[in-house]
């Protein structure tokens, strides 16, 4: 990883890429959701665990969201604007220019995480699920931003156009979220025990389900821990295996 | 200082770009590369600065093996590409010392990069946004980003391409500088064949990947040249078109640009020639002509190259 190269990709993620904007966007959000959540629980149509959960579903999917935007735009912006041919002249070899790019976007995703906090302590506050609530946020959201960044950086450095790269990113996201809301029978059937076993989203539902609700120690939750840790490990061989591919427009 | 033995490139399509490349540049040349488009001189560039692995052959960058050596290479050597990108939001300065950083594992050098801004004209830009740049004062930062590793050689892919006719004077004069005062190798791959006569010492011309010709300019004048040929300009062109046509050892008589051009045959010898020329004012004079203007015509880059290619797509050459 190079140092210039992380300083260039987080002022150009945050003034060209609009990060600051995304940021405030999510603040926005975050404050919305905490108002209606407000709302709804003197309504007592939500319990503080269930509006707890909700918010920090929405941080994690924001986060993913503008992190996998970020990664997916990250070298196919460069091959687009033409400035990636000077940045494999220089003596930075493919993967370090990779995780750059990778650390680059993960650290926005970092600070959105960080955004969250003041939003999660005041939803959470007189529940004493406080810390349990920013474990998850942090453990969950960490591990699958490590694993979608590299996924998106991988898609960026294989794709040829941003657009593509950044649907393509979003798919997976979708897809992978998906399993995640089965109900009922589905969720029951051998099928649905099985991807809502391996499902990195699912096991982060159920993770928080489990430590919020039943206030189980993450210990005794390894069943959800182990899939994200190899969901995240797979994320990052994903970015190494790509960034042996990084090349330039029309190479391929 | 660079040298190719047999270089070949056959991309996954199966189409050969460069076949059986032999190049080979002194130190302190200007090595113009020259060919048609399409002719495979992007990708020498590419392999010569090892962007590309070639299919076969080997290229050596100052006696080292590109092959194996990228790294070392690339402190050795400059690249100004073809399609030359900016990130628009930096500064002239920010732009340079970012490359400058990944060059020198984070450092800056303050001194040298603002020496570097002034050598290409753009001192009084350094903060300024890259996005305000015209196309000329693009390419001379990307002449400056190419010289922030202190390279031995520098690889321009069209420098001037698309700049207007003081811009791209601006582009010759700094690289002859950079040529003359740092003792610079230059390689350069240009469409404007002026560029190339004006400031190359060495040329090599490429059609369909394949070499041509290379050498001297002026070994491929002589070559080249099919007989001496002057421009004259008389009092009035078209009856002393008549009169020389009428000359022995005269081969051919055109109009060109409000002048004359005659070509003699081939194979005269300085006698011979001299004899012409003494026939061809004693016949204008005679006649009541004025001579206003008589020069000798060299073979200009421009005829070289499309005697060459023509040559080759006859099969002559």
């Amino acid at each position: 990883m190079n140092q210039s190269m992380v300083k260039k990709e987080l002022r150009e993620s945050l003034y060209e890429s609009k990060g600051l904007w995304m940021i405030a966007a999510v603040s926005v959000i975050l404050t919305a959701l905490c108002v209606l959540a407000t709302t709804i629980r003197e309504a007592s149509a939500f319990s503080q665990t269930d509006v707890l959960q909700y918010a920090i579903k929405a941080v994690l999917f924001l986060t993913l969201m503008v992190c996998m935007v970020l990664g997916a735009s990250s070298f196919v912006a460069e091959r687009e604007e033409n400035t990636l041919e000077s940045l494999l002249l220089t003596p930075i070899s493919k993967l370090q220019l990779t995780l750059s790019k990778y650390v680059g976007s993960l650290l926005i995703g970092f600070v959105l995480l960080l955004v969250s906090v003041p939003y999660i302590l005041a939803i959470s506050a007189g529940s004493g699920l406080t810390a349990s609530a920013l474990f998850i946020t942090f453990f969950c959201g960490l591990l699958t931003l490590l694993a979608f960044t590299g996924i998106a950086v991988m898609l960026s450095v294989l794709l040829e156009s941003t657009k593509a790269s950044i649907l393509t990113s979003v798919l997976i996201l979708l897809v992978l979220t998906f399993p995640a809301f089965l109900k009922g029978t589905l969720k029951l059937s051998a099928v649905g025990r099985f991807f809502l076993s391996i499902d990195p989203i699912a096991c982060c539902f159920n993770l928080m389900e489990k430590m919020l609700v039943d206030q189980v120690s993450v210990f005794s939750l390894m069943q959800y821990v182990l899939p994200l840790l190899v969901f995240a490990a797979i994320g990052i061989a994903l970015l190494v295996w790509g960034s042996g591919k990084v090349s330039l427009k029309g190479e391929k | 200082m660079i040298q190719t033995k047999h270089l070949e490139k056959t991309y996954r399509n199966g189409f050969r770009a460069v076949k059986d490349l032999s190049l080979h540049v002194e130190k302190g040349d200007i090595f113009g590369f020259l060919g048609p488009n399409g002719a495979g001189k992007t990708t020498t560039i590419r392999m010569l600065d090892g962007l590309l692995t070639p299919t076969r052959g080997k290229v050596l960058i100052g006696g080292m093996e590109v092959d194996g050596h990228a790294s070392e290479i690339r402190r050795m050597i400059g690249v100004v590409p073809e399609s030359h990108g900016y990130y628009y939001w930096m500064t002239a300065k920010e732009y340079l010392q970012y490359f400058y950083a990944l060059f020198n594992h984070g450092g800056s050098d303050e001194k040298y990069l603002r020496a570097l801004l002034a050598k290409v004209g753009l001192a009084d830009k350094a903060d300024v946004p890259v996005g305000q740049f015209s196309r000329g004062m693009k390419q001379r930062l990307g002449i400056a980003k190419a010289l922030v590793n202190r390279p031995q050689i520098i690889f321009l892919d069209e420098p001037t391409l698309g700049l207007d006719p003081r811009g791209q004077r601006e582009i010759q004069q700094l690289l002859f500088d950079i040529n003359k005062s740092d003792g610079i190798t230059i390689f350069i791959t240009s469409h404007m064949l002026k560029d190339i006569e004006v400031l190359c010492n060495k040329v090599c011309i490429i059609k369909d990947g394949s070499l041509v010709e290379q050498g001297s300019i002026r070994e491929l004048q002589e070559k080249y040249r099919d007989g001496y040929s002057m421009l004259l300009q008389t009092s009035d062109n078209e009856a002393a078109e008549g009169l020389i046509r009428k000359l022995k050892k005269v081969a051919r008589v055109a109009g060109e640009d409000g002048q004359l051009l005659i070509e003699c045959e081939s194979g005269l010898s300085d006698d011979e020639v001299l004899s012409v020329k003494h026939e061809l004012v004693t016949a204008i004079l005679s006649n009541g002509l004025d001579i206003r203007e008589m020069t000798h015509k060299t073979l200009s880059m421009e005829d070289i190259f499309f005697k060459v290619t023509d040559a080759e797509k006859e099969g002559i050459a």
